[in-house]
């Protein structure tokens, strides 16, 4: 599997990204399930972990020129979009069934970043639809920050899957994930003043 | 009238609990829930320990908030908006 090609200029900061992106995942986690204590919805502890997992996802990919940490980033983003889309569909048994999905095109195809990329666009087209349609539905803020965070992810995976050799294109996909997260947090913030 | 979702029901039925114990034929008709609807959700509310069921001496059942009750009702604002955002009802 290549590696992530990371621009000279970009050596540093991408870890700082990465690092951040962790910190809202997990503060967004550690909400979520903070909430499901309160509410015992079990849809609330499955966000919890989806976010645990993307949180630990950021944290494996943080750590530089290992391998290793990549395979771990790949298994770990793509378990935790598996869950937000089985969520979108409703179903219990679609969870086994995407990972199932994810595994094998990881494992069959030749080249597993550009199948990662792949395979989070797709899942992220999914989500962003669920988020959309939902502040269709509530027209609500809240929600349209939460469906352009996922546009933005959706964005920034699909531009870096397009350009993965391209340094200004790998940098934009890192800024685009920034502007996800940071709508993320903003959602959170006006989650908890209303 | 806007079709109340599953969290806005159990909202309902703790807040009616909550200013005084009710029978279930009380909180059917204050809550606007059909006979099934409210053994569904009064049996998910004992389960999830938000409410207390107790006896009188003619052995009619009542109902009053336990703990996890009148913290969701303190917390409803805030759990409301999260779930929204994130599209979580169930």
């Amino acid at each position: 599997m290549p590696a992530l090609y990371s621009p000279e200029w970009f050596s540093g900061f991408d870890i700082l990204f990465e690092l951040f992106f962790a910190l809202i995942s997990l503060t967004i986690a550690s909400f979520a399930y903070w909430i499901y204590t309160k509410s015992d919805q079990r849809s609330v502890k499955s966000l919890s972990f989806a976010f645990l997992l993307i949180s630990l996802s950021y944290v494996a990919r943080s750590v530089p020129s290992a391998t290793i940490s990549l395979y771990a980033h790949i298994v770990l983003f793509l378990s935790g979009l598996a869950i937000l889309v089985s969520m979108t569909l409703k179903q219990k048994k679609a969870l086994c069934a995407l990972l199932a999905i994810t595994l094998a095109f990881l494992l069959l195809f030749s080249n597993t970043l550009l199948a990662y990329y792949l395979i989070s666009s797709v899942f992220l087209v999914v989500i962003s639809w669920h988020y959309i349609q939902n502040y269709l539905v509530h027209r609500q803020t809240t929600a349209l920050l939460v469906a352009l965070a996922f546009i933005f992810l959706f964005f920034g995976s699909f531009h870096v899957f397009m350009s993965v050799n391209h340094e200004i294109f790998y940098f934009i996909g890192y800024a685009l994930d920034l502007l996800a997260y940071i709508l993320i947090t903003v959602n959170l913030y006006l989650v908890l003043k209303k | 009238m806007k079709k109340r979702d599953r969290l806005e029901i159990i909202n309902d039925i703790l807040h009616l609990i909550s200013s005084r114990d009710a029978k279930p034929t009380q909180i059917m008709y204050k809550a606007n829930l059909s006979h099934e609807m409210l053994s569904q959700y009064m049996n998910e509310l004992l389960a999830k320990n938000f409410i207390i069921e107790k006896k009188d001496k003619k052995g009619q059942r009542t109902y009053s908030l336990a703990e996890k009750g009148i913290n969701f009702l303190r917390d409803y604002k805030l759990i409301k908006n999260f779930v929204d955002s994130y599209g979580l009802n169930e």
